[in-house]
């Protein structure tokens, strides 16, 4: 189980520490393992205890203020328009003409999600200086998606990762394809999709040691079928 | 020779407190294959350190103080649960054969608020938390981000303002409520100015905060910042005009402003994303911090926030004009304490936490081969030459306090009720000169008491290779003279690091508690009147002692003592424990009928208290028959987390010393508050610098938040 550093013939000596203090902070985490990287949870997936969504709803059917649902709409237009972008990544003959390309659609994706949710923050912004809603406003749930799907990731990785896992459609047995990364890296392909005991999918990502920093994307479908469900998108920090 | 055949490493461990435990419970696991040898060595009779308790008259339960713990404490629980698996008892002899037959969720938690010249106790009931401390995580989870606990937070201040929404929505008659000046009359016509529909909004836009937190880096923080000040701003403004006269609404919203006030500065001082965590704002102090991101004065005086004070006994030098908490870890400890506990937020013992912790530990580690001695004082730790290139401790010296008769070893126990405990007394006939030691009333604990039948001096290599230094950092000072004279950095600590002394008191009573006018459930109660703030009923305790008649009601009363008082004492033990006798019969005769009406104002109902020795006793004499106790001992006084003094603490994991490894709740072990949980995990990271298990991904909460 373990081994001393040591070692004089006089006397045992403590094995040197391989770090003498925690690690605060899970996005600068490096120490792999359950503890190590942590995934951006998929945006659609609530949080939140069963007792707290039952209390969201409630206050959702009651009334629900036109610039956060604008807030919301903003949001998910955004992540739309991002799956859009990574449905044509995965058309024919895209990736492989131009890897230079990927790493500069990456980064418009990724400048485009950061605007765009800058917008959704300024709009809710200006709404919760609103005393009182219009009389005309209609009532109803936010803008959200159409369907929730429980997922879970276990992520193995000894660098920062970011995870970004947006259905398109009810996955029942998915299966995800290779994820193509920066140009002359090797694809992530040690993805797996579980079901656990509750039923709740769990996405298994190995991310290799030394993988090249980057965002790697890739679909999701159907086993069988190959329909596509949805996408997944790892970014792998330096 | 072990299993192996091969010598064993020899480890040995000062002091007997809970993070020592805990290091002897990881070096002696089976797994190791009797790699490690250990060796205990305690001062007096008993394990335990400041939790140990003894056994007095009529077998009645004696505790240095309160000792309640906390539904997250996930590696404490889980160290007790291994223990009680381990030892294997048979349920049809053993009462306590698991975990939970030992520990019960206590879900009712209460704060006291002065209110004029009187106090009003509020009762609150936390229901039980998923999954129960100290068992499995959920495969692939970790509950403990930041983000995951700030998500939680916002989840109570949604359901806080949705319970006002639902308030507003119960048929009441206007004119009514209006009468009796409630808030919700005041809510009944301030909706009819839409002021409601902004609550709904707030509730709105925090659920969209809930998302944005999660994706954070995906936003410039300074917009976050600003959304999150502005919802702040809007619930503040809302709370001052309309809920600042009715006090259950109030305290809801005070817990409103200290979860807002606690984003905004997650937010400002970037506390997700800092590789310092929380411990980035420990130079600032708790209320400070909050205040500084817009907490109220309101809030930042309620009851939640001092009883949170009272409870980790926060005020520097025993000086309540004085509290003193580092922001960081008093909000780690917050955030742990009411968003990630597990069953229950509070969990009581079904005895006293010596003969239901350390007492099976002891079974437990003798059986692994664990030796124990007892009555040994450790006197100084020896290093190597100054310039050696490889500091280390060279050799351990102690007085040994009494040696046993007929040189067998201490049998520590007496058995009550049919379990192993400890009695408040060394068992004397046990003793070379027993006798007149027990005339003495000798105390070996006494921190003065130079008792010393010889002096022992362990070299290295010889008779330790390894050393656990466990005893607490109050007595660092005194037993570790030559590392403070060389170790400038041990001497920063020893002034850094502070402690308070405390003071406890125990009743029993022939009067059950609803007699006395406390008609709420059990309940722990804290942010009452010094110098006892805090009160715990233990009625449900008197079946595990050995009365003629059983008491009615049990309760214990806890809270700091001034280093002015010891001063003026000149830090005698008599005299220090006659002042704390002054001030129980005080604080009972002149504060307690503001939480147990039924006993009057005036003079406290003396014949109240159920004498357990001279039943002759009248008056306010009858109090002497109660127990009390000052903890001034250097190793009994409570270990602080004051402001700008965490960077001192010396870690187990430190190496300057390369044999000899600290532990303690005084370490810099990742959760560096005073308690139970910080010394198990200083324990295990100490036991993982010996032997590097356990991982140190394995203890929980050591890395973030």
């Amino acid at each position: 189980m373990t081994t001393l550093e040591n070692i004089s013939d006089e006397r045992l000596r403590k094995p040197e520490p391989a770090r003498t203090g925690p690690i605060r902070n899970p996005v600068t985490d490096d120490a792999g393992s359950t503890h190590g990287a942590k995934a951006r949870p998929d945006l659609k997936e609530s949080p939140e205890p069963d007792t707290w969504a039952k209390a969201g709803a409630e206050i959702r059917n009651g009334g629900v203020d036109y610039g956060v649902n604008l807030g919301y709409q903003v949001i998910n237009d955004q992540i739309a328009k991002a799956k859009d972008l990574a449905a044509q990544w995965q058309g024919p003959g895209v990736a492989s003409d131009s890897g230079a390309d990927w790493v500069q659609i990456a980064n418009r994706l990724i400048n485009a999600y950061r605007d765009l949710g800058a917008v959704a923050v300024d709009a809710v912004e200006k709404v919760v200086h609103q005393v009182s809603l219009p009389e005309s406003t209609p009532a109803g749930a936010p803008a959200q998606s159409t369907f929730q799907t429980a997922t879970r990731l276990k992520i193995h990785a000894r660098m920062p990762v970011d995870i970004d896992l947006n259905w398109t459609a009810p996955p029942v047995n998915p299966r995800a394809l290779a994820l193509q990364g920066p140009s002359g890296a090797p694809v992530l392909d040690a993805i797996e999709f579980l079901r656990d005991a509750g039923g709740a999918i769990v996405l298994s990502i190995d991310v290799p040691e030394g993988c090249p920093p980057g965002v790697y994307t890739g679909a999701v479908v159907e086993h069988g079928s190959n329909a596509p469900v949805g996408t997944l998108s790892v970014r792998v920090g330096g | 020779m072990n299993d192996s055949g091969e010598k064993p490493i020899e480890v040995a461990i000062i002091g007997g407190g809970c993070a020592s435990m805990t290091a002897a419970y990881e070096l002696s696991k089976p797994e190791h294959d009797g790699r490690y040898h250990v060796t205990v060595y305690q001062m007096g009779w008993r394990l335990g350190g400041k939790a140990a308790s003894g056994r007095g008259p009529s077998d009645r339960i004696e505790e240095h103080g309160l000792h309640i713990w906390l539904g997250f404490y996930e590696n404490a629980f889980r160290m007790v649960r291994e223990c009680y698996e381990a030892l294997d008892r048979d349920p049809s002899t053993h009462r306590f054969t698991r975990w939970d037959d030992v520990f019960f969720p206590a879900p009712h938690v209460g704060v006291a608020e002065r209110n004029g010249d009187s106090w009003d106790a509020w009762t609150a009931y936390f229901p039980p938390g998923e999954g129960y401390p100290g068992g499995p995580m959920r495969d692939g989870e970790s509950p403990l981000s930041l983000q995951t606990i700030a998500v939680r937070a916002i989840d109570l201040v949604k359901t806080l303002m949705l319970g006002l929404e639902r308030a507003r929505t119960q048929p009441v008659d206007p004119d009514s409520a209006a009468t009796n000046g409630s808030a919700l009359a005041q809510m009944l016509k301030l909706s009819s100015r839409g002021l409601l529909t902004s609550v709904a909004a707030l509730v709105e836009a925090l659920s969209l905060f809930q998302v944005i937190l999660q994706t954070l880096p995906t936003y410039p923080s300074n917009i976050v910042l600003k959304f999150i000040e502005t919802i702040a701003h809007s619930a503040r403004t809302m709370m001052v005009d309309w809920l600042v006269k009715d006090e259950d609404f109030a305290r809801r919203w005070e817990i409103i402003d200290l979860v807002l006030a606690i984003l905004v500065g997650t937010v400002r001082h970037n506390l997700l994303f800092d590789p310092r965590g929380l411990d980035a704002i420990n130079d600032y102090e708790c209320r400070e911090w909050l205040k500084m991101n817009g907490a109220t004065e309101r809030a930042l005086d309620c009851a939640f926030v001092r009883g949170l004070y009272d409870l980790a006994l926060a005020y520097e030098d025993g000086d309540a004009s004085r509290p003193g908490l580092a922001a960081g870890q008093a909000i780690r400890g917050s955030l742990r304490m009411f968003f990630t506990y597990r069953g229950g937020l509070f969990w009581k013992m079904r005895g006293s936490m010596g003969d239901l912790v350390f007492a099976p530990l002891y079974e437990l580690l003798k059986s692994r081969g664990v030796s124990f001695k007892f009555f040994h004082k450790l006197t100084n730790v020896g290093l190597s030459e100054p310039g050696d290139p490889h500091s280390h401790v060279n050799r351990l010296s102690f007085d040994v306090q009494a040696n046993i008769r007929n040189a067998a070893s201490y049998e520590p126990f007496i058995t009550v009720n049919g379990i192993d405990a400890w009695p408040a007394r060394p068992l004397y006939e046990q003793l070379e000169d027993g006798s007149i030691l027990a005339n003495a009333d000798w105390d070996p604990e006494a921190f003065a008491d130079s008792r010393s039948v010889e002096n022992l001096e362990l070299k290295v290599g010889a008779d330790f290779d390894f050393v656990v230094l466990g005893c607490s950092v109050g007595a660092i000072p005194y037993v570790c003279p030559e590392i403070v004279a060389r170790d400038n950095r041990w001497l920063e600590m020893t002034k850094r690091v502070k402690t308070v002394a405390t003071q406890a008191c125990q009743l029993w009573m022939n009067r059950p508690v609803n007699e006395l006018g406390w008609f709420e459930d059990p309940v722990t109660l804290s942010a009452f009147e010094k110098p006892f703030d805090t009160w715990a009923d233990m009625t449900y305790l008197a079946g595990e002692e050995s009365w003629d008649e059983t008491p009615q009601s049990i309760a214990y009363f806890c809270g700091v003592l001034p280093d002015t008082v010891i001063n003026a004492h000149a830090s005698s033990q008599e005299g220090c424990d006659e002042a704390v006798r002054g001030y129980a019969v005080s604080f009972l005769s002149q504060e307690m009928h503001h939480l147990w009406p039924g006993i009057g104002t005036g003079e406290f109902p003396w014949e109240s208290l159920q004498a357990s020795v001279d039943t002759s006793q009248q008056g306010v004499g009858r109090f002497d028959t109660q127990y009390w106790r000052a903890n001034i001992n250097p190793t009994d006084r409570y270990v602080l987390a004051l402001p700008g003094s965490l960077e001192y603490r010396i870690s187990p994991l430190d190496n300057t010393y390369d044999n000899m490894t600290v532990a303690g709740d005084w370490t810099d072990c990742g959760f560096n508050e005073g308690c139970v949980e910080a010394a198990v995990m200083s324990g295990r990271l100490a036991a993982h610098s010996i032997s590097q298990w356990p991982p140190l991904e394995d203890i929980i909460g050591y890395d973030y938040p």
